[in-house]
């Protein structure tokens, strides 16, 4: 069973350190200190030992927009502001065959120095499923073209800030 | 009060087959029981969990599942079809205290034959409808009834 379980949410706010306070005082939740640096601002929360939720920012960012796969206006509310669903999975070539046999486009995300890799989709009503593939790194010459409408790598360099490399 | 750890997400969509059949050949889940909330669901499962939950959405849903849970929105695409995000959690009476001294809003429903008893309400920055998650055994022994069951619907 590739796809194993649900994982986080992520939600881009209107206001990233009220609504970190508002899952921390309200709900209880414990900020995590494990987040990479994705090149744009956020959190991740802990609900006991599961990080569930992930929180980005409004504010224009180029990055985070690149990342996620649109552009995030200002001004959006309630579920609107849901990016989307994440989910762990195993067997990243199984899973990608699969939805390239369905003629889903993917969007692949790589961390090899994290070791995850991922595969962004979306459902028929255009909601944004992520995929992570824990501790699995890509042969991204080997992937290239195998059904993907764009693939970014994200990398340390020598020190510096993340540095996104884009493909297709 | 303790949040132990994100439990589904409820999807409202135009099509409930489409929506089903694709999570379930794309993505390899398998759709599974669900109580009877008295308008139509399919929960979606990996291994033994519900993971998704869909309903109707659009600007036709049901009565009853206004009457049950609202709708935040009639948007028909993106992520505005995201109705909900739960949580399971034990600590109901500590978090109902907690969340009256906070001055939050909250409402109480029950699904009778799940054992379900389900606290939501808003993140206020964005929004965002949250469910809480709940045995019903805990309300049953804190003595702590809903506003609406969901057998009480017709």
């Amino acid at each position: 069973m590739p796809i194993t379980e649900l994982n986080h949410y992520l939600l881009v706010a209107k206001n990233l350190e009220r609504t970190r306070n508002f899952y921390q005082k309200v709900l209880g939740l414990k900020l995590s200190d494990e987040r990479p640096d994705f090149g744009f601002p956020g959190y991740w929360l802990k609900a006991g030992e599961h990080i569930c939720v992930h929180l980005a920012s409004q504010a224009p960012n180029r990055i985070r927009d690149q990342f996620l796969l649109k552009k995030h206006p200002k001004g959006t509310r309630g579920s609107g502001s849901v990016d989307h669903i994440a989910f762990l999975a195993k067997k990243a070539e199984e899973v990608r065959k699969r939805i390239q046999k369905h003629g889903i486009e993917m969007h692949y995300r790589s961390f090899p120095e994290s070791g995850l890799f991922q595969i962004f989709l979306k459902d028929p009503d255009d909601v944004t499923i992520e995929l992570n593939f824990l501790g699995e790194v890509i042969d991204e010459n080997a992937w290239r073209g195998k059904g993907s409408a764009s693939a970014v790598t994200l990398s340390k360099s020598r020190g510096r800030r993340t540095a996104a490399r884009r493909q297709n | 009060m303790p949040l132990e750890r994100i439990d589904h997400c409820l999807l409202q969509t135009t099509d409930l087959a489409a929506t089903r059949d694709w999570y379930v050949k794309a993505l390899g889940m398998r759709v599974g029981p669900h109580p009877d909330f008295k308008f139509p669901v399919v929960w979606l499962y990996l291994g033994d969990k519900d993971v998704l939950h869909v309903s109707g959405g659009g600007a036709r849903v049901s009565e009853n599942r206004k009457r049950y849970l609202g709708q935040e929105s009639q948007a028909e695409a993106g992520s505005g079809v995201i109705d909900h995000i739960a949580f399971y959690a034990t600590g109901l009476k500590q978090m109902i205290e907690h969340l009256r001294r906070l001055g939050i809003p909250f409402q109480q429903r029950m699904v009778n034959d799940q054992g379900l008893y389900q606290l939501f309400l808003k993140d206020p920055v964005n929004d965002v409808k949250i469910e809480l998650s709940y045995t019903n055994a805990e309300a049953a022994a804190a003595g702590i009834r809903p506003e609406l069951m969901a057998s009480g619907l017709r």
